[in-house]
């Protein structure tokens, strides 16, 4: 081997380990103010996570239509002890003085909810006159229980 | 002694006096019902007859109706008035008459003084036009249901259909109302139905509110089990729209009759 030869060898080993050494990742400490953009950053996502919760929730309205259809439903069959679930036992004996024989269907007029009330207008079996259903919960995440009918 | 005797006979005309005196008021309040009866029921014809008559040819009913079918409901305040041509026998609803006041609560009348309207399958006894209350039309209350079913000797009665607006087991729909009914009614019994049917429900006793009242009245199976007898009644009538014939078995409770045959 020639000594030229040898020395470009050599040479090419030396780049060789120069380029495997700066391709190492570094070890980069983060600074004061890198921490506290991260802290900044997860507590924004945080938020964003329990709000996601809070959007995909149906509002106090569709609640209330969902419990009115549900009960009314249970009263179309007859079903009282289904009926009960959204219903205190007084409300339903209102429905004795109701001047309607079976409930066979019905239609939402209006619905208004006021925080802890809500009530919906229903127009039952196609009369002209409507049935207005009372509803109250204890609290703001509490089940709608019909309370009344006017 | 003849001192004595005029004495006697002093106060004797004074008795007589009194007593006169005592049935004046009386007898002057009979006269004046009297007199006042037919002008009522003349009153009510000429205040009425043309109304009904609009009425039921807007129904396609003949009038004065062949058949006419008087039905109650207790909780709704309500009270169906239901007629037929003889030829059809299928009822058509003519109009209901809101009441204006029913005492008692749900349930049959079972002795005197409970202030319950009975609950059952009854007609119209009598007419009284010299009534109290306006006009009134007498409900053939108790029946023999409920001498069967009630456990005291003394039952009541003089249970009305009656005008004004009060009630101690009555049923009083208002003078204006009275006038209009008793007018049909009377026409309809001097006619062609010497018995007008009167069924006195404690509710529309459809699948919904029957099973209500089952949830709302556990404890008291023996009314349960009289409701459902009325059941079968009000399920007949509004199935077929002809009257039910309905029996009484020996426990007291209504049940229908084989004999009824389907339109």
């Amino acid at each position: 081997m020639k000594p030229n030869r040898h020395y470009l060898f050599l040479f090419i080993l030396s780049c060789w380990v120069a380029l495997l050494v700066s391709c190492q990742p570094k070890q980069v400490m983060p600074t004061p103010y890198d921490s506290d953009a991260n802290q900044c950053l997860h507590e924004e996502l945080t938020a964003i996570k329990d709000c996601i919760a809070d959007i995909i929730q149906p509002t106090d309205e569709e609640l209330l239509y969902q419990t009115a259809h549900l009960l009314l439903n249970a009263l179309a069959c007859a079903h009282i002890p289904s009926a009960l679930l959204y219903a205190k036992p007084e409300a339903l004996s209102m429905l004795l003085r109701i001047n309607i024989d079976q409930i066979n269907n019905f239609e939402v007029k209006s619905l208004d909810v006021f925080l802890l009330k809500g009530v919906i207008a229903v127009y039952v079996n196609n009369r002209s006159a409507s049935l207005r259903l009372v509803f109250s919960r204890t609290d703001k995440y509490a089940p709608w229980v019909m309370t009344s009918i006017k | 002694m003849q001192f004595t005797a005029l004495r006697s006979f002093y106060q004797f005309s004074l008795r007589i006096l009194a007593l006169l005196l005592l049935l004046l008021p009386a007898l002057y309040i009979i006269h004046s019902n009297k007199a006042t009866g037919s002008e009522r029921v003349a009153a009510a014809r000429n205040s009425k007859d043309a109304l009904l008559r609009t009425l039921f040819t807007q129904k396609g009913v003949n009038y004065p109706p062949q058949q006419l079918y008087i039905r109650v409901f207790k909780s709704e305040n309500i009270l169906e008035v239901w007629a037929a041509n003889k030829t059809s026998k299928v009822y058509t609803h003519i109009k209901d008459y809101p009441v204006c006041a029913m005492s008692g609560k749900l349930g049959p009348k079972r002795k005197e003084g409970d202030e319950q309207v009975p609950e059952g399958f009854y007609h119209i006894g009598n007419m009284n036009p010299y009534s109290a209350y306006h006009l009134s039309m007498l409900v053939t209350y108790p029946n023999a249901s409920d001498r069967i079913l009630s456990k005291h000797s003394r039952l009541g009665g003089d249970i009305y259909i009656h005008g004004n607006c009060v009630s101690i087991g009555c049923i009083a729909i208002t003078n204006p109302l009275i006038d209009e009914l008793y007018w049909l009614t009377a026409q309809v019994r001097t006619h062609s139905q010497k018995k007008v049917p009167v069924h006195i429900f404690p509710t529309r006793l459809s699948n919904l509110k029957y099973n209500l009242l089952c949830y709302l009245y556990p404890d008291m199976p023996d009314m349960l089990r009289f409701w459902a007898g009325l059941k079968q009644g009000y399920d007949w009538f509004e199935q077929h729209k002809t009257l039910p014939v309905m029996e009484v078995n020996a426990s007291g409770f209504y049940q229908i009759s084989n004999t009824n045959s389907q339109p």
